[in-house]
């Protein structure tokens, strides 16, 4: 019984560690202690804004609040649709894509 | 039994100490975290920051759901969840690698301006693809980082 008393000691530390972590992490890329400056900027000459970029974050950020939703309602890990697969394959890919042709030209 | 019992506590100690020093030195600042999604230019990577959301989701989640069901087993991961995480470590490594090869080649033209430079007796001026200048000539570690 003993031991048991221990796993739920562990369990919180673990809640404590993950969570702190999250916050921690979250609240320094909301206040700019970590550097996400030219995240959206294109890596060419000019250094402008990149479309490429804006919907690779998008459709990371909606898959992820998505997938996170559903998890927290069905109360274990969701199956993860093909379709969203496929949707955060071809963002990458997209983006991937426009990262060598912008890197070759220049 | 009692094996058992100091083992537990132990782990219980160790990964509590653990997770308090690692916290404390990321609040204090001892581990920087300012750089975690910026490559070595400085600028902010997509990719590093796409990793970083989808660890976070799948390891939360994880947390979440191995305290909610209470049972002390872990939850099961289905493949999905690492194809997601297959996809998002993938597009990093290949985009880590354009960016490496092209900073390889530009590092590879600079030196070559540069000891064309050289042996042309000085005169740095030239307008190369790429370059801008004195400025590049003379720096022929790296990309034009931009």
């Amino acid at each position: 019984m003993e031991h048991f008393r221990a796993l739920v000691f562990l369990r919180y530390e673990l809640w404590f560690f993950v969570g702190g972590l999250a916050i921690v992490i979250s609240c320094r890329l909301l206040n700019g202690a970590i550097n996400t400056g030219c995240l959206l900027n294109s890596k060419e000459s000019g250094g402008g804004y990149s479309p490429a970029r804006l919907q690779l974050l998008l459709s990371t950020l909606g898959i992820a609040i998505y997938y996170a939703y559903r998890c927290y309602q069905s109360k274990r890990f969701a199956d993860v649709p093909a379709g969203l697969e496929t949707a955060l394959g071809g963002s990458n890919a997209f983006y991937v894509i426009r990262k060598f042709l912008s890197e070759s030209t220049g | 039994m009692v094996l058992k019992i100091i083992t537990a506590w132990g782990l219980v100690v160790f990964v509590g100490l653990l997770a308090g020093i690692i916290l404390w030195k990321i609040l204090t600042g001892r581990i920087d975290l300012t750089k975690l999604v910026s490559e070595t230019n400085g600028d902010a990577s997509m990719s590093r920051f796409q990793f970083l959301v989808f660890t976070f989701v799948v390891v939360l989640m994880w947390v979440y759901l191995f305290f909610y069901n209470g049972d002390g087993k872990f939850p099961d991961i289905p493949p999905g969840v690492l194809g997601l995480m297959g996809i998002s470590g993938g597009a990093y490594v290949v985009s880590k690698g354009i960016q490496k090869s092209f900073e390889g080649e530009q590092a590879k033209a600079d030196a070559k301006r540069l000891n064309a430079a050289a042996l042309g007796g000085g005169n740095v001026i030239n307008a190369g693809a790429g370059g801008d200048g004195g400025a590049n000539a003379a720096d022929a570690g790296g990309g034009t980082g931009a």
